[in-house]
């Protein structure tokens, strides 16, 4: 067999693994379509609550390096599959090997936006704001609809409800794709966030960190932003402080 | 559309990425209107004017056409608070600059026109983001002979703002001089060209004008016969009222508490003025920054980089729309504190004056309907027909 007929076979093989994916992504996806569609209307207040600070735990969440590990070998042992079938080829191995370069590349980006430790989120009848240290708030309206939450020349940036799942998803400038999907677990003390950085050529790389509730000090202190004198802040009274 | 990321979606996120990165190498559109005006010196009268050139003038609060493109923007309702500001606020600027110009008589900022006037100046704001002012004047006077109805432009350098960080500066420093001094200069030299344009006698017709409009308001049915209209619209003297009309001498005396009326909502306008100023200051020049940023964001945007599926590069650009975004939202925040530091000077002008309610505008439009109230007292059994006098 010649690698000119080997490696097409291969690329088929490639991508019949991403339409498995997909399909699967897409079928699950399309159940919550039909079953949201039907809530539209919803009261902000049934979205579940987010509310509050949060830490990672480390011990269920992802590793990057072991997750890479697991999908680069789970991509060659579908390769070595098709080969087996006599349906590789040369371009195809090529593509698995970009691929899987760029599958590098966002592996490193998945763990670089989601090494911070700790998170607070703040939610409102109009709003959920996470704050996440040393990367720019995630903001999203409670309302039913997609929004269009930033812009910028770098990237755009839309919010949106899944279900019960809050999604963010960020198109960078250069093509590449991210998307974080927010829960929260009904008792309020564990939250998830998956993370999946993916681009035009690359399977998308997958990443769950989870979170624990956690009592962060309530320091009593009230700030308001001031233009001429910066962040303002006061103490305030207990009774307030514990609202 | 539904949120729900539908599996149509998820397979067509990377062709939108693909077009949004094609989208956002778009150069930024240059603002559209007419030139700058450059560098402008005000021209200004060394020597009192004579009676007869001593115009009064009103400029109305402005309006704005900016933040179209603000509607959907994160913080879009505080910027909205801040173009409303700007409304009260530049025409303060503008009237301190006819003023300073010494060429014309009393100018004042008014809620609304004022028919005593002898010309009044309205403006729109259609672009104001500290780098770039572009507003629209309408001036006209008594007879509605229209003097200015053109746009102004004027773009910001950096070396219009100070080097320091507006954080840092005391609340007492405000700047010197207004970063977009030189609109305001042009519009006065403008008005004043017009004014030097006209002949003594439609100069006379002017304030004559402005005086029988007046009364005319307070009292339509005795002084509308003295002024007629021609084809055009404008308003000319057809006769004139005796000297010694004793109705003319009870509107002399209601316009005058009038004047007393509008410098005191005037001066409420000033003091907004000085109490905004300092914030607006600040507020400006981060504005100007952020539009300097976003400039050189889009240029940096635009010039790429050579390895895009690299590590290095991808975090690169992640990290530039990360700052970008950070940037944004300190600037909202900024926002909020230019809304709240100065909103107890927004209340101010709003508060009671001389017992009456509501917004200034309001407060204006009562005051009009007690004057003419006054008037119909103190002419009570006057002749309602003063007699005739032919110019």
């Amino acid at each position: 067999m010649t690698q000119a007929r080997r490696y097409p076979s291969s690329r088929k093989a490639l991508l019949r693994l991403v339409l498995a994916l997909f399909t699967g992504l897409c079928l699950a996806q399309t159940a919550v379509s039909a079953e949201d569609s039907g809530n539209q209307g919803r009261s902000a207040r049934l979205r579940p609550n987010f509310e509050g600070s949060w830490e990672k735990d480390f011990g269920r969440s992802d590793k990057w390096d072991v997750e890479l590990q697991r999908t680069i070998e789970q991509l060659n042992h579908e390769i070595e599959r098709s080969q087996g079938r006599g349906d590789g080829g040369s371009i195809g191995l090529n593509n698995s090997r970009r691929g899987a370069g760029n599958l590098i590349s966002h592996a490193r980006l998945a763990d670089l936006i989601t090494r911070q430790t700790t998170m607070r989120i703040v939610q409102t009848d109009a709003e959920v704001r996470i704050e996440r240290p040393g990367d720019a708030a995630l903001i999203c309206s409670t309302r039913n609809g997609e929004e269009d939450s930033f812009s910028s020349p770098h990237g755009k940036e839309y919010c949106g409800w899944d279900r019960q799942q809050l999604v963010f998803q960020i198109s960078l400038a250069d093509g590449v794709f991210i998307e974080h999907r927010f829960s929260v677990d009904p008792s309020g003390e564990s939250l998830s966030m998956l993370t999946s950085v993916s681009s035009r050529n690359s399977l998308p790389f997958n990443l769950i960190s989870f979170y624990n509730a956690y009592d962060a000090l309530e320091d009593g202190i009230h700030c308001v932003q001031t233009l001429s004198r910066g962040r303002v802040c006061n103490a305030r009274n207990p009774e307030e402080a514990a609202r | 559309m539904s949120v729900v990321l539908t599996w149509r979606r998820s397979s067509m996120c990377a062709a939108l990425a693909l077009l949004l990165a094609a989208c956002a190498a778009a150069p930024t559109p240059a603002p559209i209107g007419p030139p700058p005006v450059g560098a402008v010196s005000l021209v200004s009268a060394t020597n009192p004017l004579a009676e007869a050139q001593t115009f009064d003038i009103g400029i109305l609060v402005f309006t704005s056409l900016v933040g179209n493109e603000e509607i959907t923007r994160t913080g879009a309702e505080i910027f909205a608070q801040i173009r409303k500001t700007e409304t009260q606020y530049l025409p303060v600027a503008l009237r301190s600059t006819l003023a300073a110009s010494n060429q014309w008589g009393v100018v004042r900022v008014l809620p609304d026109t004022d028919p005593s006037l002898d010309v009044i100046v309205q403006g729109t704001i259609l672009r104001s983001d500290g780098a770039d002012l572009l507003v629209r004047i309408l001036a006209t006077d008594s007879t509605g002979r229209v003097w200015l109805n053109r746009d102004y432009a004027d773009v910001a350098r950096v070396a219009d703002y100070p080097d320091s960080a507006p954080m840092l500066l005391d609340r007492g420093l405000t700047f010197s001089l207004d970063p977009f001094q030189d609109i305001y200069s042009a519009i006065a030299n403008d008005l004043l060209a017009v004014r030097e344009s006209l002949t003594q006698a439609e100069l006379d017709g002017i304030h004559n004008v402005s005086q029988l409009r007046y009364a005319s308001d307070l009292s339509p049915e005795a002084f509308s016969r003295y002024l007629e209209e021609d084809a055009q619209g404008l308003l000319s003297v057809s006769r004139l009222p005796a000297r010694n009309d004793p109705l003319m001498r009870n509107v002399a005396d209601i316009r005058a508490r009038n004047e007393v009326f509008i410098d005191t909502i005037d001066e409420y306008y000033e003091a907004l003025y000085q109490d905004v100023k300092p914030i607006y200051d600040i507020w400006r020049q981060y504005s100007f920054e952020q539009v300097l940023e976003e400039r050189a964001s889009v240029e940096r945007a635009r010039s790429g980089n050579t390895n895009s599926g690299s590590f290095e590069a991808i975090s690169q650009n992640y990290n530039r729309y990360k700052w970008s975004k950070i940037f944004e939202q300190e600037f909202v925040a900024l926002a909020s504190g230019f809304v709240s530091e100065t909103a107890p000077a927004v209340l101010e002008l709003s508060r009671n004056v001389n017992g009456l309610s509501g917004p200034v505008e309001e407060q204006y439009a009562q005051w009009r309907v007690l004057l003419r109230g006054l008037f119909d007292i103190e002419t009570e059994g006057l002749n309602s027909a003063p007699r005739l006098n032919t110019p």
